[in-house]
């Protein structure tokens, strides 16, 4: 019925890891608008897994409810209009873990990293808080989408670094960003342009931590036609290498196009009519 | 598409509804050359029954005389004869065989006769009258249908000379195919009276298939003649022109002089009728009987065109269904379309009007295929209704101004359907979709709310449960939410919850009940402004209709007693099963509205700073928070009970147990002073003391210190300053000393039961603090060891620099004391 669900394969997987005792990375998709979204909870009295299922809840709920009003009235989702929606959608969940951190002495402090994706026009919107990840593997080479927002990442960035020291740091988990710990929400947003064949993963730390890029793209192309398959070897791997945090993953592979209807020329026109008069 | 091959039937109808509006729409001056005699009912009772004499005829053709053209529709078919003609003529016939006839009698007989002769041949003295008066024109019906073979024989010299003679055929050279009316058969007017008529034309209405007269066939075709209409034979007299001025060009039009008469193929005029001026017919009528009596003269009809026939109700008196009027005399028709001939007032299809119409049905039909299905809703009903207004206003302007007839119904109809086809089709896909699109997002809204809901967000819970659809699950979670508000005491939230479940199932549960009992407790709560009767400061925790009453997470499972901020709850966390103490302070009550703020946020700083304290003889803080005007303070749940009973003389505890148990206190004092944590209000009632396990919690912590600016009820004695330092008193700044002097005081009541200091009123026990040395506590037990009494007497010290200078030191000295006494 929907050409995105012809258009994508969609597999996700979440693993608690070998020494936490609670999940608290939340993770949902929708094909049916190229959604994907992943967040990794931190802080809080026990309260990390309230923020980043909070956080991937209302992000589901806005963004379905969204689509659908864009739907209604007729307009097509370009990646402008994705862009925006994921803005307004990341914002309300913002605020929303802000609003219940500040009630809730046991969430106080609470917050999320979190990255998501929606699939429109040929394009993949992608916006990220934090350290969780997107990759991309094209042409069997491994491409990060995201920028850490990391204290490590910002001290490689700024060369105090360089990325072999980064390896041996122990700071690895401070985030700079995360959402619901600002009244505003600090999303990065980027879009990308899509080809048939390509697969994106999104992440969280308890995966790159673990695993290493390299050996991420070996895994990827080596399971490649099966992402259920692909999903559960990544959080094996990780766990084989220690599991110490919680292992998130989700796996979106390109399998068609999926352009928008564009306006022909006659509706540009007849819409300009309509505008000026 | 679907309408393109729909039964054209109806569409043909709406085209003549379509014509009728545009006649009626069209203004045009009828003029006033045509009068109209009309054989009427009041003609008929005076003159007599129907038919008349045609003496009647020939009088007032006779009268006539002046009118320019009298158009005669009655029907002179069959020879009127007296019976009694017969015998005139046989004596006629007699009498000149006979000689009689020469002699002057016979002839006087013979003019007689002559004369009776004429007065009983009315046929003849019609014709004399139509003679004399020589601008009568006679109607003749012919019978309409193709003719098969030959005509049945030769048609008189009258009929056959008014057949048309110029008939211009050009049909093969502009691809037409003429359709003229064909006739079969005539019904010939008798000759005497046809013969002396100015003109003859056919009387032949062609009615539409609703029966309405829309065109006049000017020419029906009779074998291979052709024969004028009465309406074109009268114009053309009118004119002063003669039958063979009429020049006819098959399928297209007929030339009478200048006058240029558009028809269709079939040499039909769609006549135009003129609409009536202000109530006034635009052809008058004159009563027969009227211009008979003479009571309208004769000389009205001076240069006129006078149409004489039919107007009665009763037999003969059909009337006809014509664009402007449903009930018209045909009498008034044949005006119309004698008016219509000569101001070339008529309309006609054109040319391209095919062309035209099948163009404006080709853009609709495209509009609807290509342009509509990518239009958004709003835009699409203006683009359609512009389009709409568009192609009726064409059609009626090209009507009314220039007598252009096009059938665009077809189109419009089609724009119609089509439209409301296709965004039909378009709105059911869309609600599909909505639907599907509204399971998930209703889905995902539902999960966010029992999250938000397990999270103490009720509100944050309800707007998302309101975004979901209502079915039977939702309803058992919005119950469950109901309840939730409940037991935070927010019932009109609850009510809010219950109304909006009612209008899905009133009948829920126990629904209506909750809905009654929240409506009355939110009232309450509004009203409860008197201490005794607030619901804010306490909880009725036996009231049964409700459930148990929630404090922020927590879930109030009992009463544990009275404090001197508020009362003391036994909770419960339901997330983790454990049971608390909740301490509450009215906020609202002990303090002024404008002080509330200053307070609470104090509360939470000493709350925050009491709670950072982890020491095995403090009490636990687990959480604060603050819910309608009720600061509370979540800590853990002690066995046991605080020493306040042993201050009583008869019940004090054994010396060691008492410097075991302060031993403890100073411990965490000391470890409280080192975080800069000051008790503020050390006194035995603070002091938790379980005897079987001799676990001491020391609780409190900070407290004191909200409750410091309190506002002083007469009354209600809030925390005596029995156990105050005197530098507390003065309002100094404090340290941990401070505690240690209160806890002089404790030390002092336990072990004597009497109070170090006491005074009868305020300022005399402040006095006493400040400045009085307490009695010596062996002069009131002499069994209490040397060293303890040093002890409290170094704790009571009023300069604060003689006193302990910090907890470990009393620890130290009183485990010396212990050590002594086990001793000893």
């Amino acid at each position: 019925m929907n050409h995105l669900e012809h258009a994508l394969r969609i597999a996700r997987h979440t693993d608690t890891g070998q020494l936490r005792t609670r999940n608290e990375d939340a993770i949902a998709s929708d094909a049916s608008i190229g959604l994907a979204v992943l967040a990794d909870g931190m802080g809080g009295y026990n309260a990390g897994d309230v923020a980043s299922q909070m956080a991937v809840l209302t992000i589901t709920a806005e963004l379905i409810s969204g689509f659908n009003q864009a739907r209604q009235t007729g307009k097509q989702v370009d990646s402008n209009t994705a862009a925006n929606l994921m803005q307004s959608a990341v914002n309300s969940a913002n605020s929303a873990i802000y609003q219940v951190a500040n009630e809730q002495e046991q969430c106080a402090g609470m917050g999320t990293t979190l990255v998501l994706s929606l699939f429109v026009d040929n394009q993949v919107v992608i916006g990220h808080i934090g350290d969780s990840r997107a990759y991309l593997l094209r042409n069997d080479q491994l491409l990060q989408l995201t920028n850490d927002h990391s204290l490590l990442q910002e001290q490689i960035d700024s060369g105090l670094l360089t990325p072999e020291q980064a390896k041996q740091a122990t700071y690895k988990n401070f985030v700079t960003k995360a959402l619901g710990v600002d009244p505003e929400a600090d999303l990065e947003i980027n879009t990308h342009t899509v080809a048939i064949g390509d697969l994106y993963l999104l992440c969280s730390d308890g995966l790159t931590d673990m695993v290493d890029d390299y050996e991420i793209e070996t895994t990827l192309i080596e399971h490649y036609d099966d992402l259920e398959s692909l999903a559960n070897a990544l959080i094996r791997k990780a766990n084989q290498r220690g599991g110490k945090d919680n292992i998130s993953v989700i796996l979106i592979s390109v399998v068609e196009g999926f352009p928008i209807n564009r306006p022909n020329w006659l509706q540009s026109l007849v819409k300009k009519v309509m505008d000026k008069g | 598409m679907l309408l393109a091959c729909s039964n054209s039937q109806w569409i043909q109808a709406v085209e003549r509804v379509a014509y009728d509006l545009g006649v009626q729409l069209s203004q045009r001056d009828a003029g006033d050359d045509i009068a109209i005699i009309a054989i009427d009912d009041a003609s008929i009772q005076n003159i007599g029954r129907w038919p008349w004499s045609r003496q009647v005829h020939a009088e007032i053709i006779q009268k006539l005389t002046a009118a320019k053209v009298i158009g005669h529709t009655v029907f002179f078919l069959e020879p009127q004869r007296d019976p009694g003609l017969a015998y005139i003529e046989q004596i006629q016939r007699q009498l000149n065989q006979s000689s009689f006839n020469n002699t002057a009698e016979g002839r006087v007989l013979s003019n007689i006769i002559h004369e009776a002769q004429q007065s009983l041949n009315p046929d003849a003295q019609l014709a004399q009258s139509i003679a004399k008066a020589n601008n009568v024109v006679l109607a003749m019906p012919f019978i309409l249908g193709t003719p098969k073979g030959k005509p049945d024989g030769a048609l008189p010299e009258y009929i056959s000379s008014q057949a048309l003679s110029h008939i211009v055929d050009n049909t093969q050279l502009n691809d037409v195919t003429p359709n003229t009316i064909q006739a079969r058969a005539m019904h010939t007017p008798i000759a005497p009276i046809a013969s002396q008529a100015r003109a003859i034309g056919h009387l032949n209405h062609m009615l539409d298939i609703d029966g309405a007269v829309r065109v006049e066939p000017l020419v029906l075709q009779y074998y291979d003649q052709y024969y004028p209409s009465v309406a074109l034979q009268v114009a053309t007299r009118f004119l002063n022109l003669d039958t063979q001025d009429i020049q006819v060009t098959l399928g297209k039009e007929v030339q009478v002089g200048n006058l240029n008469i558009a028809t269709n193929s079939a040499l039909q005029m769609h006549s135009f009728f003129y609409a009536s001026q202000q109530e006034k017919n635009p052809f008058p009528m004159d009563s027969f009987y009227d211009v008979m009596s003479g009571k309208i003269s004769p000389s009205k009809y001076q240069d006129k065109i006078v149409l004489i026939g039919m107007a009665a109700t009763g037999d003969g008196g059909d009337t006809q269904i014509t664009p402007v009027s449903a009930h018209m005399p045909p009498i008034q028709t044949l005006a119309h379309v004698i008016a219509s001939i000569l101001n070339e007032d008529f309309f006609i299809r054109p040319n391209w009007a095919s062309g035209f119409e099948y163009v404006v049905w080709l853009c609709i039909a495209l509009y609807l295929m290509l342009l509509l299905p990518r239009l958004s809703a709003s835009i699409a009903i203006a683009v359609s209704l512009s389009l709409a207004i568009a192609i009726t206003v064409t059609h009626f302007v090209l009507m009314t101004q220039h007598g252009w007839w096009t059938q665009l119904m077809m189109p419009l109809i089609l724009l119609v359907l089509g439209h409301a086809l296709i965004t039909s089709k378009h709105y059911l896909l869309t609600e599909r979709g909505k639907l599907r699109a509204d399971a998930e997002s209703s889905e995902s809204n539902h999960n966010l709310a029992l999250m938000l809901q397990s999270q103490g967000q009720l509100d944050m819970a309800f707007d998302r449960f309101r975004k979901c659809q209502l079915d039977e699950s939702l309803m058992e979670n919005l119950y469950n939410l109901g309840l939730d508000f409940e037991r935070k005491r927010q019932f009109n939230k609850a009510e809010q919850v219950f109304n909006y479940m009612s209008s899905y199932n009133p009948n829920f549960k126990d629904l209506k009940q909750r809905i009654i009992t929240s409506r009355q407790l939110s009232e309450t709560v509004i009203l409860g402004g008197h201490p005794q009767s607030s619901l804010h400061s306490s909880f009725d925790t036996e009231n049964s209709t409700v459930t148990k009453p929630m404090l922020g997470r927590y879930q109030i499972e009992k009463e544990l007693g009275k404090g001197a901020m508020g009362t003391v709850y036994l909770g419960i966390d339901p997330k983790i099963g454990r049971q608390v103490a909740i301490k509450t302070l009215a906020l609202s009550q002990e303090f002024e509205a404008s002080e509330l703020e200053a307070v609470k946020s104090r509360f939470f700083r000493e709350a925050e700073t009491a709670g950072k304290l982890n020491h095995p003889n403090i009490v636990t803080i687990y959480d604060a928070g603050e819910e309608h005007d009720l600061a509370y303070i979540a800590m853990e749940l002690l066995k046991g009970h605080d020493l306040n009973p042993y201050t009583k003389p008869n019940r004090l505890l054994p010396v060691d147990t008492i410097i075991r148990i302060m031993v403890k206190v100073a411990e965490a004092l000391d470890y409280a002073h080192q975080q800069h944590v000051i008790h503020r209000d050390v006194k035995p009632a603070n002091i938790m003391y379980e005897p079987e396990t001799q676990s001491v919690k020391v609780t409190d912590f900070g407290i004191a210190r909200i409750t410091d600016s309190s506002k002083t009820k007469t009354g209600m004695v809030l925390g005596t300053p029995n156990f105050m330092s005197p530098e507390q008193l003065s309002g100094k700044k404090l340290d941990g000393r401070s505690d240690l002097f209160s806890l002089g005081t404790t030390i002092y009541q336990l072990v004597t039961g009497v109070l170090p200091f006491e005074g009868d009123s305020m300022a005399n026990l402040m006095y006493n603090i400040s400045q009085q040395t307490p009695k010596d506590v062996r002069e009131i037990n002499p069994d209490i060891p040397v060293g303890l009494a040093h002890v409290i007497h170094k704790l009571l010290e009023k300069n604060v620099e003689a006193r302990y200078q910090h907890g470990q030191a009393l620890v130290v000295d009183l485990q010396h004391c212990l050590a002594e006494n086990s001793n000893a």
